[in-house]
């Protein structure tokens, strides 16, 4: 996956978004959470083995009574799954309120890295997500890896 | 020192920067794949102009649709360098445009204006 790749996807939901009469507001709502998401995506997934499809980084999105459901699934490394898990664990608990702040303290306390990451992509997310909440699940891939699945409501 | 110009695309800004006409800005999308091979030259001529222009007053409008979570690292550092050529006596402003509705680029603004000690106005526009 990479940025032509995640244009495309805006371009064709943007264009569905229209189709369904969604207003402006809603359809970049949705383009800003795609983005963060598959460039997410695009930075902390394993790479697939031997080009297994069912290795590539998904995104799968979709509407649903209560909203649109956005559910990605990646390849990650076993030992980064743990970190994962303790960090979404503690993000779900917090309020809108209190993740503003956390936001604010880790963009201006923390480090960037290589690709420019700033550990700021699951927390921008979460405060787009209905009842600020992520939904994960982890799946065993190899004896080195796990697929995760993370999933939430906009 | 000379302006510097980058043309939009997509997922990155126009940014002009150029101290002759007075105009500084970024105005568009920012989501580059790598954002700090996109930034770092913005930064470096930033810091070199603030280096050398000890006396220039300074106004810069941010006026983004949209920018991800590694681009907002990197315009915080861009404020925090206009920051600092401000306390070297220089008189700045920071004007940042919002779409109406558009909360969370409302709230981005704000939250940059509770960290940087520089005149921040926020200004809404409409589609």
């Amino acid at each position: 996956m990479n940025n032509a790749i995640i244009n495309s996807i805006i371009n064709v939901m943007e264009l569905k978004m229209k189709e369904m009469g969604e207003r402006p507001p809603a359809i970049k709502k949705l383009n800003q959470i795609l983005i963060e998401c598959c460039q997410n995506l695009i930075h902390h997934s394993e790479k697939p083995h031997n080009g297994a499809i069912n290795e590539y980084p998904a995104v799968i999105i979709s509407q649903i009574d209560d909203g649109i459901h956005i559910q990605t699934r990646n390849l990650v490394a076993r030992e980064k799954a743990e970190r994962l898990k303790t960090y979404i664990d503690k993000i779900n608990t917090m309020s809108q309120e209190g993740l503003r702040e956390y936001y604010q303290s880790v963009l201006t306390n923390g480090q960037i890295s290589a690709h420019g990451g700033g550990g700021l992509g699951l927390l921008n997310i979460i405060r787009k997500a209905k009842d600020t909440k992520l939904h994960y699940t982890f799946d065993p891939a190899n004896d080195e890896e796990l697929y995760f699945n993370l999933s939430f409501i906009i | 020192m000379n302006p510097l110009y980058i043309n939009p695309t997509d997922e990155t800004p126009n940014v002009i920067l150029d101290p002759a006409n007075n105009k500084f800005a970024f105005v568009g999308n920012s989501y580059p794949e790598n954002s700090t091979k996109f930034y770092t030259p913005i930064l470096n001529w930033m810091r070199e102009f603030i280096d050398q222009s000890q006396t220039f007053d300074l106004a810069i409008e941010f006026n983004f649709d949209y920018f991800n979570t590694s681009s907002a690292k990197y315009i915080l550092e861009i404020l925090r360098l206009i920051q600092e050529h401000q306390n070297k006596g220089n008189k700045c402003t920071i004007r940042w445009y919002y779409f109406e509705d558009d909360t969370d680029m409302l709230e981005a603004g704000e939250d940059y204006q509770m960290t940087i000690n520089v005149p921040f106005e926020i200004v809404e526009r409409s589609e």
